[in-house]
C-alpha cells in the first residue's frame, strides 16, 4: 500500500487527467467523484512498481476508462441519467472552445477516447491500443473516423498531420 | 484545430474541492481505521477469497462455454461476403468468408472479440471493401438475431455504424427463419433475401438466385412490389400472376 505522501503528489499531479478522462465517458458531476474516489483508492491499494511517471500516467487513464466503462455497464439508467444531465462544460469557457468540447462529447465514446488519447495526450495507435485493450488496427481506424467525424461537425477546419 | 482541441481540453481541470475530497476519502478508506478484531476479520476474509476464487473457476469453465456459443450472426453481402458468428455478449467469435474472397478477407481482418458493430465498421473501412463500394458496388448487411427484439436492437446498431457509408443496406431477420441457409450454401443475409423472393414468386428455388447477389435480390423483390403495387392501381381485379422470369437452363 502506499503512503499518503505519495497519493496526495498522484492525486495533485493527475489529477486533471482523471477528470478529464471521467468527462469523455461520464458527462456529470456526481459520477465523476465516484469514480475519483474509485481510481485514487485502488491506486492507493495496488502494488504496481511503476517504471516512471509515463507508465503511472498511463496506468491511471487505463483504470479510469475501466472504471467509467463499469460505471456505464452496470446501470443502465446511470448511462440514461448521464445522457440526461447537463454536461459539466465550466461556465466560465470561450464559446469556440464549448463548441469543440460539445463536438468531442457529440461522438460516439469509443471515438471520444481515441480523440483525448490521441489528439491531447499524445499517444500513438499501439500506446491507445495497450492502454483501451483494443487492437491496433481498430485503433488506427477510429482514429481516422474520429477526425472525419470531428471535420464534418466543426466545419472542416482539419487537423494539422 | 488539433491545437484548438489542447486548449480546449488544458480548461478542464479537477477543482480544489474534489482534490481534497478525494485525498481525505482515500486516506480514510486505505488508512487501516478499521474497528479491532481486524486479525479475526483478516482470516475470514482469507477463507471467503479462496471460496470465491474456487467459485469463480468452475463459473470460468462454464463462462467459457457460455462466451464461444454463438446465438447471433452478421452477414454481409458483397463481392467478397462474409459472415460472423457473435455471442450474448455482443461479440464476434469467429467469422468465415462465403466465397473466395470473402474467405481472404475473414483471414486477414483481426475482428474476433470486437463488438459486432465495431467489428462491421473495421471490414467496411479494408481496402478491399472501400475500393468495391468506391465503385459502386453495394454492401447488403443482415443481422440474425435470436429473435424479433433482438433483431431490431441489432439492426438498429448496424445501421447507426454505417450511417454515411453510401451503398451499404442493412436488415434484419430472425435466426429460426435462415437456419437452413448453410445446408443451401447460402449465407444467413442471401438466404434471408431468397426467403423474401420466395413470398412473391413461390416457384423459386435457392438453385435460382445462388448466381445473384443478395441486394440483387433484394432490388429484384423491390422493383416486383413496385409494379405489383401500380398494377393494383391501374388494373384493379386483374389478378395477374406475376413473378420472376427464371433463368433459362
Amino acid at each position: 500500500m502506499r503512503d499518503e505522501a505519495e497519493v496526495s503528489g498522484a492525486i495533485e499531479r493527475y489529477g486533471d487527467t482523471v477528470k478529464r478522462v471521467c468527462m469523455i465517458h461520464l458527462k456529470n458531476h456526481a459520477d465523476t467523484e465516484d469514480i475519483f474516489q474509485t481510481v485514487f483508492l485502488k491506486y492507493a491499494m495496488s502494488h504496481v512498481v511503476f517504471e516512471n511517471e509515463e507508465h503511472r500516467k498511463a496506468w491511471l487513464i487505463k483504470v479510469t476508462h475501466n472504471a467509467c466503462k463499469d460505471m456505464v455497464k452496470s446501470f443502465f439508467r446511470s448511462r440514461t441519467r448521464s445522457l440526461d444531465e447537463a454536461e459539466e462544460i465550466p461556465a466560465d469557457m470561450p464559446e469556440d472552445n464549448r463548441e469543440v468540447l460539445e463536438a468531442v462529447l457529440s461522438l460516439p465514446g469509443k471515438y471520444r477516447e481515441v480523440v483525448y488519447l490521441h489528439y491531447y495526450e499524445g499517444y500513438t495507435a499501439p500506446e491507445i491500443g495497450r492502454i483501451l485493450d483494443k487492437n491496433v488496427n481498430t485503433v488506427y481506424t477510429l482514429i481516422t473516423r474520429s477526425k472525419d467525424k470531428l471535420r464534418e461537425k466543426l466545419g472542416g477546419d482539419g487537423y494539422a498531420g | 484545430m488539433q491545437d484548438k482541441l489542447r486548449e480546449t481540453f488544458d480548461m478542464i481541470r479537477a477543482d480544489e474541492e474534489l482534490l481534497e475530497k478525494t485525498k481525505r476519502s482515500v486516506a480514510e478508506k486505505s488508512s487501516g481505521s478499521f474497528p479491532a478484531g481486524r486479525e479475526k476479520k483478516r482470516g475470514v476474509k482469507r477463507v471467503m477469497s479462496i471460496a470465491a476464487c474456487l467459485a469463480l473457476i468452475l463459473l470460468g469453465l462454464g463462462g467459457y462455454g457460455i462466451y464461444f456459443t454463438p446465438v447471433s450472426a452478421v452477414s454481409m453481402d458483397m463481392d467478397p461476403s462474409v459472415e460472423m458468428e457473435i455471442n450474448r455478449f455482443g461479440k464476434v467469435i469467429s467469422i468465415e468468408g462465403c466465397d473466395e474472397e470473402g474467405k481472404e478477407l475473414a483471414r486477414t481482418a483481426d475482428v474476433k472479440f470486437m463488438d459486432y458493430d465495431e467489428a462491421v465498421s473495421f471490414i467496411i473501412e479494408t481496402e478491399i471493401i472501400k475500393e468495391c463500394l468506391a465503385r459502386g458496388e453495394e454492401m447488403d448487411i443482415t443481422a440474425v438475431g435470436e429473435d424479433g427484439v433482438a433483431c431490431d436492437r441489432m439492426t438498429t446498431r448496424l445501421k447507426a455504424c454505417t450511417r454515411g457509408q453510401e451503398n451499404v443496406y442493412c436488415h434484419g431477420t430472425a435466426m429460426e427463419k435462415v437456419r437452413d441457409a448453410h445446408k443451401h450454401g447460402c449465407s444467413y443475409g442471401k438466404y434471408s433475401a431468397y426467403l423474401e423472393m420466395k413470398k412473391i414468386d413461390p416457384d423459386i428455388t435457392v438453385e435460382d438466385v445462388k448466381g445473384m447477389t443478395t441486394r440483387e435480390i433484394r432490388q429484384r423483390c423491390e422493383s416486383h412490389r413496385n409494379e405489383r403495387h401500380d398494377e393494383g392501381k391501374g388494373n384493379r381485379g386483374s389478378g395477374s400472376g406475376g413473378g420472376f422470369r427464371k433463368r433459362s437452363r
